[in-house]
C-alpha cells in the first residue's frame, strides 16, 4: 500500500448500526481512509449479533457479516447519549473529514447532532447521513428496512421477474440486503462527490441519501416511460414476450440465458440445432417470438433440460449467446475464474482464523486496495483513540467506563 | 449557480446500454465534462428502444430509456472501424482525464484504445474498463446482460421462494443499476488518487464482483460453516413478521418488518388482534421466527380486507414499518419522491419538457447540478472536433462525406 495512495489522507468517524453506513465506510476505509466506528458500549452494533456466527456459536465478535462489514476500522465504544460522549463525540468531529451515520432525523434531533451543530465544530466536515426516508418528505418519519425499501421503491414488485399466479406469490426482496447495500454505494459515491466539492471550495455539506430513493432511481427506464405514456406491465408472464434472460432448469442445476435481439436468436437457433427456426413463419421476427413467447419458451426449456450446465452455458457462449451458470454459493466460492482475478481474501481475525471474505469488484493496477486489520473486538481501540488522540489519561478512560459513557 | 464537484475533469465515454450510462450520469450530473463516443451505425441499443415519446417510429433521439439514462453528457458520433476513426477517437482520449467503456475483452485493444497503449502516450490517464466477469481471468470472455450476472454470482441462488427452492432473478433489470450506482465510487477513487499522486491507473471493474461484495452474508455461511444458502424468501433472521402481504385491489401487497418485541405489541394493539398478544408463543422474537409462516397467513388475513395505505398508515403510525410494494407507475408518482425531487422536468428539443428521474442524492451546497438533456445523436460534433480537437469545418465535413463522423 503506498502511504499517500488511495484515500489514505480522509478520516472518517462512523456512527453506524447495521449494514448501510458500516459499508459505505468500509469501502473508503478499503481504500486507504482512516475510520473509527463508534458503538454503543456493552451491546455494540447490531449486525454482531446478526451471523453467520463461525462455527454455529453466537459469539458477538465472530458474526460473519459484522466481520465483512467493519475490516480496517478501529472500534471504539461511546455513548453518545451521554453529555460527556457527545463531547467526545465532537472532540473526533473536529479533526475529521466524514462523519457518515445512520440514524433517523429523529434521532439525531434528539441526540442534538444535526447538521447544523456538527458544522459550527468544523465547518470542513462531510456529514453523509444514510436513511431510509431522508432528511425531508412526508415519510421522513416512516420506519423502513431493506424489504420495506425495495417494496417502496418498486423493486420487490419484479421479483420474481414473473410469477404464474400473482395472488398466490407475493413480492420478494432480493437474497441478502440488497437495498442496504445499494444505499450504502449510493452514500460512498456522493461523500466522495462531497470530497471533491470541498476540494475546490473548502466547505463541507451535509450529504442526504435516502433508500427509498436509490432504489426508486433504479428504475429509471421504467419511470422515465412513464412520463413518456407507457404504463408499467404487470407481474404475469403474459406481459414478459419474447425471449428475454430467463433460469433454465438443466440435469444439473440451472443455467441463465436469453436471445432478446434478433442477432442472439439466430446464433440460439443455431445452437439449438434447429436453424430453420430462424424463418418459421410464427417466431422469425420479433413480433412473432413476442406474441408465441409462451410456447417458444418451452420449447427452449426441452432442450436446455437435457444439458449439464456447464455444457449447455459453454456451448451457447461458444455460438456468442449470452449465458451464464446458476451458481450456488459454494460453487461461485470454488470459481476457478474468481480465483484466478484473486476476488476472495482471506482474512485472519484472533475469533474465527483465517477465513475467505469477498474482496472489491474493482482492480486497481496501483496497490490501493487492501484489507489492513480484521474488524474491531468491541472498544478495541478506545484507548489508542481517547488517549493517543484525545489526550484524555488512563484515570479519565476508567472512569467514563465505570460510567457507561465508553 | 455554484461550483460543481467534478467540473474540470473530462471523460471520454465508450460505454453503453444501462449499468455505463447510469455509472458516467453520477459524474455527468456532478460537473464532469462525459462525452459520449457513439455512431449511428452502431447506436446504443436504448436509443433504438421501440418505445418513444411520440409512440412511432422515432429516430434515434426519443427513447426515453436512452434520455434519462444520457442527460448531462456531450455525445458525438464516430466510425470506429476506419483508421481515421480510430485516430479521432485517440484524440478525444488524449485530451480526457477518464477513458471509460464497457465492451467485450481486447475490443478497446483492437481500437488501439487499450490501457497498455494510452498510457505510454498519456501515464496519468485512468481506464476504467466495466466487464461482466472482469478484464482477466480463464472466463473473461463470458458475455451477457447483467441480469444474467447474477447467476454466476449466486444472487439468484438465493433469491426467491422458500418452499420450491427455485432460483429467480430480480426486478428493476438488477444488477445493472446497482452496479451504475456502485460503480462510479470505482472511478472516484481512481480520480481523487491521481490528484493526490499524479498516478494514472487501470480500473478492471467486474459487474459479477460487484455482486458478490453485496451477498457477504451468504458468503460468510459458506466459507465459515459450509452451509449452502438457498432462496430465502422474505425471511429475515431479526424480524417477524416479515413479507409481504395481500390487500385489497388487483394484485396490491404491502410489505411489513416487525424488528421488535415492542412493535409486535404495537401491531395486536392496531389490528385489534389481542389474541394475537395473548399467544405466547408470538411473544418475542424466536418464537415468531419459528411460527413465521402462521403468522404471514393471519397477518395476511386481516391485511386481505383492508387497502394498502390503509395498512401503511395504521401500521407507520403505531411505529411498525411499513410501506406499499409499489409498480414503476406508482413510484413514479409516488408523493414523497416528488416532494424530494426526485423527478424533475428536463426539456429536451425532440420531445419537450419531460419529467426524469434524477440522481438519488442531495448534497446542500450543490443546490444545482447539471441536468440538461441527454445529447441528440451526434449533437456535439462541431464542439468535440472543431472547439475540442481544433479541426477547421471543412476538415469535419471531408471526415463527414467518408463515413468517419457518422
Amino acid at each position: 500500500m503506498v502511504a499517500d495512495g488511495g484515500l489514505s489522507d480522509l478520516k472518517i468517524v462512523e456512527l453506524g448500526n447495521f449494514i448501510s453506513a458500516a459499508f459505505c465506510a468500509k469501502l473508503m476505509g478499503d481504500l486507504g481512509a482512516e475510520v473509527i466506528k463508534l458503538e454503543e458500549p456493552g451491546r455494540g452494533d447490531d449486525a454482531r449479533r446478526y451471523g453467520p456466527f463461525c462455527k454455529d456459536v453466537p459469539d458477538p465478535e465472530a458474526s460473519g457479516l459484522f466481520l465483512y462489514l467493519n475490516t480496517n476500522k478501529l472500534g471504539v465504544t461511546l455513548n453518545v447519549k451521554s453529555a460527556t460522549g457527545k463531547k467526545v463525540l465532537l472532540e473526533l468531529l473536529k479533526d475529521a473529514d466524514i462523519f457518515v451515520h445512520n440514524k433517523s432525523p429523529k434521532e439525531m434531533e434528539e441526540l442534538g447532532l444535526t447538521y447544523d451543530v456538527v458544522k459550527e465544530v468544523n465547518p470542513r466536515l462531510i456529514m453523509t447521513s444514510i436513511t431510509y426516508f431522508g432528511q425531508y418528505g412526508p415519510y421522513r418519519d416512516y420506519k423502513g428496512s431493506d424489504l420495506i425499501a425495495l417494496s417502496m421503491g418498486g423493486v420487490a414488485y419484479g421479483t420474481p421477474i414473473m410469477v404464474e399466479e400473482p395472488e398466490k406469490s407475493g413480492p420478494l426482496k432480493g437474497g441478502g440486503h440488497q437495498a442496504d447495500f445499494t444505499t450504502a454505494a449510493a452514500a460512498a459515491t456522493s461523500t466522495m462527490m462531497a470530497v471533491f466539492h470541498r476540494m475546490l471550495t473548502d466547505e463541507g455539506q451535509h450529504v442526504d441519501i435516502s433508500s427509498m430513493d436509490v432504489i426508486a432511481a433504479l428504475l429509471r427506464p421504467a419511470t422515465a416511460n412513464y412520463f413518456y405514456g407507457k404504463m408499467a406491465g404487470d407481474r404475469t408472464p403474459a406481459s414478459r414476450t419474447g425471449l428475454g434472460t430467463s433460469i433454465y432448469q438443466t440435469t444439473d442445476g440451472f443455467a441463465s440465458f436469453g436471445a432478446s435481439n434478433d442477432g442472439h436468436w439466430l446464433n440460439l437457433v443455431k445452437a439449438m440445432g434447429e436453424p430453420e427456426w430462424a424463418t418459421n413463419p410464427l417466431f422469425g421476427t420479433r413480433e412473432g417470438r413476442a406474441e408465441f413467447g409462451d410456447a417458444l419458451k418451452g420449447m427452449v426449456a426441452d432442450w436446455a433440460s437435457a444439458y449439464p450446465k456447464k455444457e449447455l452455458y459453454t456451448h451457447l457462449q461458444s455460438h456468442h449467446v449470452p449465458s451464464f451458470p446458476v451458481n450456488k454459493i459454494d460453487e461461485v466460492v470454488a470459481s476457478e475464474h474468481l480465483d484466478d482475478r484473486g476476488f476472495f481474501v482471506e482474512v485472519d481475525h484472533p475469533k474465527t482464523g483465517k477465513v475467505k471474505y469477498p474482496g472489491y469488484s474493482a482492480r486497481y493496477s496501483e496497490p490501493i486496495w487492501g484489507i489492513r486489520s480484521p474488524a474491531p473486538f468491541l472498544g478495541q481501540h478506545n484507548e489508542e483513540v481517547l488517549s493517543k488522540r484525545l489526550g484524555y489519561t488512563k484515570e479519565e478512560l476508567v472512569q467514563m467506563r465505570q460510567l457507561g459513557v465508553i | 449557480m455554484g461550483r460543481l464537484p467534478l467540473e474540470g475533469i473530462r471523460v471520454a465515454d465508450f460505454t453503453w446500454a444501462l449499468s455505463g450510462p447510469y455509472a458516467l450520469q453520477w459524474l455527468s450530473v456532478m460537473g464532469a465534462e462525459v462525452i459520449r463516443i457513439e455512431s449511428t451505425l452502431r447506436p446504443d441499443i436504448l436509443r433504438t428502444n421501440p418505445f418513444a415519446a411520440t409512440g412511432v417510429e422515432a429516430g434515434l433521439n426519443q427513447a426515453a430509456g436512452y434520455n434519462c439514462l444520457n442527460y448531462a453528457k456531450k455525445g458525438c458520433t464516430i466510425n470506429l472501424q476506419t483508421a481515421k476513426g480510430k485516430e479521432l477517437a485517440k484524440r478525444i482520449v488524449l485530451k480526457s482525464d477518464v477513458v471509460t467503456d464497457s465492451f467485450a475483452h481486447g475490443v478497446m485493444e483492437r481500437y488501439g484504445l487499450g490501457y497498455e497503449q494510452l498510457r505510454k502516450m498519456k501515464p496519468e490517464i485512468i481506464v476504467f474498463s466495466k466487464n461482466t466477469m472482469g478484464a482477466y481471468g480463464r472466463e473473461k470472455h463470458l458475455f451477457g446482460w447483467g441480469t444474467a450476472v447474477i447467476s454466476y454470482a449466486g444472487l439468484a441462488s438465493i433469491t426467491g421462494y422458500e418452499d420450491d427452492g427455485l432460483p429467480q432473478m430480480m426486478g428493476g433489470t438488477w444488477p445493472d443499476y446497482t452496479i451504475g450506482t456502485y460503480s462510479p465510487f470505482a472511478i472516484l477513487a481512481a480520480i481523487y488518487h491521481k490528484k493526490k499522486t499524479g498516478q494514472g491507473m487501470y480500473v478492471d471493474y467486474s459487474m459479477c464482483e460487484g455482486v458478490l461484495t453485496m451477498i457477504p452474508e451468504a458468503v460468510l455461511e459458506y466459507t465459515m460453516n459450509g452451509r449452502v444458502t438457498g432462496p430465502q424468501g422474505n425471511k429475515e433472521e431479526l424480524m417477524a413478521p416479515h413479507g409481504t402481504y395481500r390487500c385489497m385491489g388487483d394484485d396490491k401487497w404491502v410489505a411489513i418488518a416487525v424488528a421488535s418485541d415492542g412493535e409486535w405489541k404495537q401491531l395486536c394493539k392496531v389490528t385489534g388482534h389481542d389474541d394475537w398478544l395473548r399467544e405466547e408463543k408470538y411473544a418475542d422474537l424466536y418464537g415468531r421466527q419459528t411460527s413465521r409462516h402462521e403468522l404471514d397467513r393471519l397477518i395476511g388475513e386481516w391485511t386481505k380486507e383492508r387497502t394498502v395505505r390503509e395498512v401503511t398508515e395504521l401500521l407507520q403510525s403505531a411505529g411498525v414499518a411499513a410501506g406499499p410494494v409499489q409498480n414503476s407507475d406508482e413510484v413514479a408518482t409516488d408523493p414523497h419522491l416528488i416532494a424530494r425531487e426526485q423527478f424533475i422536468e428536463i426539456v429536451h428539443p425532440e420531445t419537450g419538457s419531460k419529467p426524469m428521474p434524477v440522481l438519488p442524492v442531495k448534497l446542500s451546497k450543490v443546490p444545482h447540478p447539471n441536468y440538461v438533456s441527454a445529447p441528440l445523436i451526434g449533437e456535439h460534433n462541431d464542439y468535440v472536433f472543431g472547439e475540442l480537437l481544433g479541426m477547421s469545418g471543412q476538415e469535419i465535413v471531408q471526415l463527414m462525406e467518408e463515413n468517419v463522423i457518422v
